[in-house]
């Protein structure tokens, strides 16, 4: 009996919990993503390519038996490739919800900097405006070491990415 | 709402979806088979279960939705009401509306019955007596004497009888038998309710509701078996029941109460005698009443003593169960009938398995094939003895394994085609057509994906074949064929694919108009005969339909294209044979299962590739085959014949050199033979198939991936889609029509 009202307590202090977000690189930018969204971090590892596929699909890969695919959000973001990138880039495994299926997506990172916790109330609504062609997949906006962290919405990203495949882009 | 009660939910949908399923059949059965008891019996009680299960989880509506139909149903039981046509679409519609209102309970946005199909169940009662006058379907092979015109067969609300207690109402038989007096028989129940009951979802307060409609009734608990307080398991039932029940309902009526309890509750009912004498009805209640004679409730000279109870009663709404087999008694009453309150004996027992693990099982169990096939070519550089042993065992518990969970997700074919009958009914009525459906091989086993989403296109092209096919009767007349059209189903295998024919006997294609039609469309040159091959395809293309009218039934501007790309997403194919005058046959060929393929593995500009083997016809090399243009195409000469070549590398845009001997697929597409050309063949591979994903559903190229034995994925080829792909990359200038698919996917 004890044990089950600590329980609820927690639960209510759990909400305006800090939550851990992955902080990432890519293209000069910093993100972040819930830490429980993300599985595993993988080096970039040899990549079956799709022939065809969209420009951001960079392939697919076998995680553990399972066909995974990995995408490149630099040409979404329009932001522009490292030329001379100072180590290999790597892949987070994240796991996203694209209408009731749970599904299982890599991402091509430059590199994992950090997993920092950070209280609610430090998110930051993300503007309307103002972060180019990323603006609709940024839920919000932390700062951090004098920078903003974009805090990035996965699941609209998937489901965006799904209905522009057609286009090849 | 607690989750314990969602979970019954849950379970009460997918029962009520079995029972809707067995109520469509059994109502469609009624038709053709009118007076089988057995069967009437069983397509009433999947409408009380229904109910039953309906009212235990608190769907009010719906089991009240659900009483009209098993109302009407119980008067045909009876033998008070006679079937016909009429009524049938009714309860038909009727049950339409009850499966709306279930998938519309379980999508949390529910839905209220239809006044109007309720008005129209309940003028059924009422009508009752009309059709009752006929001699009635009832119990078959009954020696008893049919329904003596003086003794009409009464309906439920009128009160008309004929004999003794003039006050009680009488509304039982359709016999002449001695009419059984009206007074109500007492009953000593005792239940034990099964320690489980409560956890099953069982309302016990809800059973003694319905046993105080039939009558009286006394509830005494004995709680001698109750355990001290700190033993209890709230969840377990320990009360024990000892029920009176004065009712004049048959004692069928009392069984059926205790239906839901039958299968681990100790129930015994006896009847009471006058005297107050318990006269035992022997064991198990739902065994037992069977052979008993019927309770003569009490006989004459007792009418006396139990008069005083006839008061008490409640009376009775709902009409008896039983009546004919109840009144004669005996030897008379048909075995068959029995059954009625017997849970249906099921043939193989049956557990409902999440189809998502079941996939996954499918796809481990293939792995295991694979990873030891890896191990089978490690042993060919070792050698060593006892791997071998070990290996070999592997490799054959592997192979059962993937064999049993592959023979899992087969289903009989007639899950789908059990429908069509109800399909075709109902197209006949609209149509005014009369339609012969006949059904050949439904035990065809199938793999359930396919089964699942082959409905669709089967009651497209039966839709075709009633709209467009089939004449009306007096056309078919003149033309000295049957006045009802034919319609035939038909599965079997065809080597290792399952062939599913879709057929009629009506007018066959129109080869002229189709030619037309596709060099109006510039589908065919100008000046094509109507008896080329290519010509039949032309109907499967996007855009192309010959009728210009709008049916209800058909031609709602989706084409055979849909039905086509279905089939395709199946790894099938579709061809049609047609005979003008005699009738079309449209013959699906699918692949057992979805799960695993064999495939030939090839390689195109350093990419890995898997290519269904059922997609290719054959192999043939290239070297020092000269390519040739026909008609803008490039083209390779086979054997003398003239095929259209594509070629993979062109197609991936791939850089580099093709070498010098290539390979060349030939795969069937759309009734012409084509060339796939890739860079080298690997051998032959079984492939477990991954779907590619939500974000990769565009790429119809590619039907899915694999993992090969060195742990890289592999892309799966759908031949036929790189062809439709390659036709239009280089008949872009020509008709809209051919962009298909890749330009819907451009909006």
């Amino acid at each position: 009996m004890v044990d089950l009202i600590t329980d609820t307590s927690l639960d209510v202090t759990d909400q305006d919990r800090a939550q851990s977000y992955v902080v990432f690189r890519l293209g000069g930018e910093g993100y972040a993503l819930e830490v429980m969204r993300v599985q595993e971090v993988l080096d970039m590892r040899s990549m079956t390519e799709v022939p065809g596929g969209p420009k951001y699909l960079l392939g697919v890969i076998n995680l553990r038996g399972h066909v995974v695919p990995v995408y490149d959000l630099r040409t979404p973001f329009g932001l522009v490739k490292d030329q001379n990138p100072s180590r290999a880039p790597c892949v987070l495994i994240v796991e996203s919800s694209v209408g009731s299926d749970a599904q299982i997506t890599g991402l091509l990172v430059d590199r994992v900097s950090d997993v920092l916790e950070i209280p609610p109330d430090e998110i930051q609504p993300s503007p309307r405006l103002g972060l180019g062609k990323a603006t609709p997949f940024v839920r919000g906006l932390i700062r951090h070491q004098d920078a903003f962290l974009l805090v990035l919405d996965v699941d609209r990203i998937f489901s965006t990415l799904g209905s522009l495949n057609g286009e090849g882009a | 709402m607690s989750s314990a009660e969602d979970r019954f939910r849950e379970m009460f949908y997918e029962e009520a979806r079995e029972l809707l399923i067995s109520l469509e059949e059994g109502l469609m059965e009624l038709e053709r088979r009118r007076g089988n008891r057995a069967h009437l019996d069983q397509t009433f009680r999947a409408a009380h279960s229904l109910k039953g299960a309906a009212a235990m989880v608190g769907l009010g509506a719906i089991a009240e939705f659900t009483h009209g139909i098993e109302a009407v149903l119980d008067q045909i039981r009876s033998g008070l009401m006679g079937v016909d046509a009429e009524i049938i679409t009714c309860l038909l519609e009727a049950r339409d509306h009850l499966a709306a209102m279930v998938e519309a309970e379980a999508a949390h946005s529910p839905i209220p019955p239809s006044t109007e199909l309720v008005q129209r169940l309940a003028g059924l009662l009422g009508g009752a007596t009309r059709s009752a006058a006929k001699p009635t379907p009832a119990p078959e092979p009954t020696p008893t004497p049919p329904p003596a015109p003086p003794v009409p067969a009464v309906k439920a609300r009128q009160p008309k009888r004929e004999s003794p207690p003039p006050a009680r109402r009488q509304k039982k038989k359709a016999t002449p038998e001695p009419p059984a007096d009206p007074l109500p028989t007492r009953y000593q129940i005792s239940l034990r309710p099964g320690p489980d009951v409560l956890k099953r979802g069982i309302n016990l307060a809800g059973i003694f509701d319905e046993l105080r409609e039939l009558g009286e009734t006394t509830l005494v608990a004995d709680v001698g078996s109750v355990p001290p307080l700190e033993l209890i398991d709230p969840e377990q039932s320990y009360l024990i029941w000892s029920i009176t029940l004065a009712t004049e309902a048959p004692p069928e009526r009392i069984d059926e109460v205790f239906l839901f309890l039958a299968e681990d509750s100790e129930i015994t009912i006896g009847r009471l005698g006058a005297d107050g004498r318990l006269v035992p009805l022997g064991g198990p209640v739902l065994q037992s009443i069977g052979p008993l004679k019927p309770p003569r409730r009490a006989s004459r000279a007792k009418v006396a003593a139990t008069e005083p109870q006839a008061a008490l009663v409640a009376p009775v709404v709902t009409p008896p169960a039983h009546p004919a087999n109840g009144v004669n008694g005996s030897s008379s009453a048909p075995a068959p009938a029995r059954p009625a309150t017997v849970p249906t004996p099921r043939p193989h027992a049956r557990i409902r398995v999440d189809a998502g693990q079941l996939d996954e099982l499918v796809g481990l169990a293939g792995e295991l094939v694979v990873v030891t096939d890896n191990l089978m070519a490690l042993r060919e550089i070792r050698g060593m003895e006892p791997w071998t042993h070990a290996l070999e065992s592997l490799e054959r518990v592997s192979r059962q394994i993937r064999d049993t969970t592959l023979d899992l997700r087969m289903v009989p074919v007639d899950e789908l085609f059990s429908r069509f009958p109800r399909v075709v009914r109902d197209l006949s009525d609209r149509s005014g057509k009369e339609i012969d459906l006949r059904i050949i091989g439904q035990e065809t086993r199938l793999d359930r994906t396919i089964v699942e989403r082959l409905g669709d296109p089967m009651v497209h092209l039966i839709r075709n074949a009633v709209d467009h096919a089939l004449e009306l009767p007096d056309e078919r007349l003149a033309k000295g064929k049957p006045r009802g059209g034919r319609i035939t189903l038909s599965a079997g295998h065809e080597g290792d694919r399952v062939a599913i024919r879709v057929e009629d006997d009506g007018r066959g294609l129109d080869r002229e108009k189709i030619v037309r039609k596709g060099i109006a469309l510039g589908m065919v040159p100008n000046g094509t005969s109507p008896d080329d091959p290519r010509v039949v395809s032309l109907i499967f293309e996007p855009g192309f339909s010959t009728r210009d009218s709008v049916t209800d039934m058909s031609g709602r501007g989706v084409g055979l294209d849909v039905v086509r790309d279905a089939v395709r997403a199946l790894r099938g194919g579709v061809s049609v044979e047609s005979v003008p005058g005699k009738g079309t046959a449209f013959v699906f060929r699918l692949p057992l299962t979805l799960a695993l393929i064999d495939g030939l593995l090839v390689e195109t500009a350093g990419g890995k590739f898997v290519v269904p083997l059922a997609q290719v016809e054959e192999c043939v090399s290239l070297a020092g085959v000269r390519s040739a243009l026909a008609e803008g195409r490039p083209c390779v000469a086979v054997r003398g014949e003239l095929v259209p070549m594509v070629s993979l590398r062109n197609l991936f845009g791939a850089d580099g050199v093709a070498p010098a001997r290539q390979e060349l697929l030939l795969t069937r597409h759309a009734g012409q033979r084509v060339g796939v050309a890739v860079d080298r063949l690997l051998g032959r591979v079984q492939a477990v198939i991954q779907s590619l994903g939500e974000g990769l559903h565009g790429l119809g190229r590619f039907s899915g991936a694999t993992i090969l034995g060195d742990g890289t994925v592999s892309l799966i080829l759908d031949l036929s889609a790189v062809v439709s792909e390659s036709r239009f990359a280089e008949s872009a200038p020509r008709p809209i029509h051919t962009a298909g698919s890749r330009a819907e996917s451009y909006r």
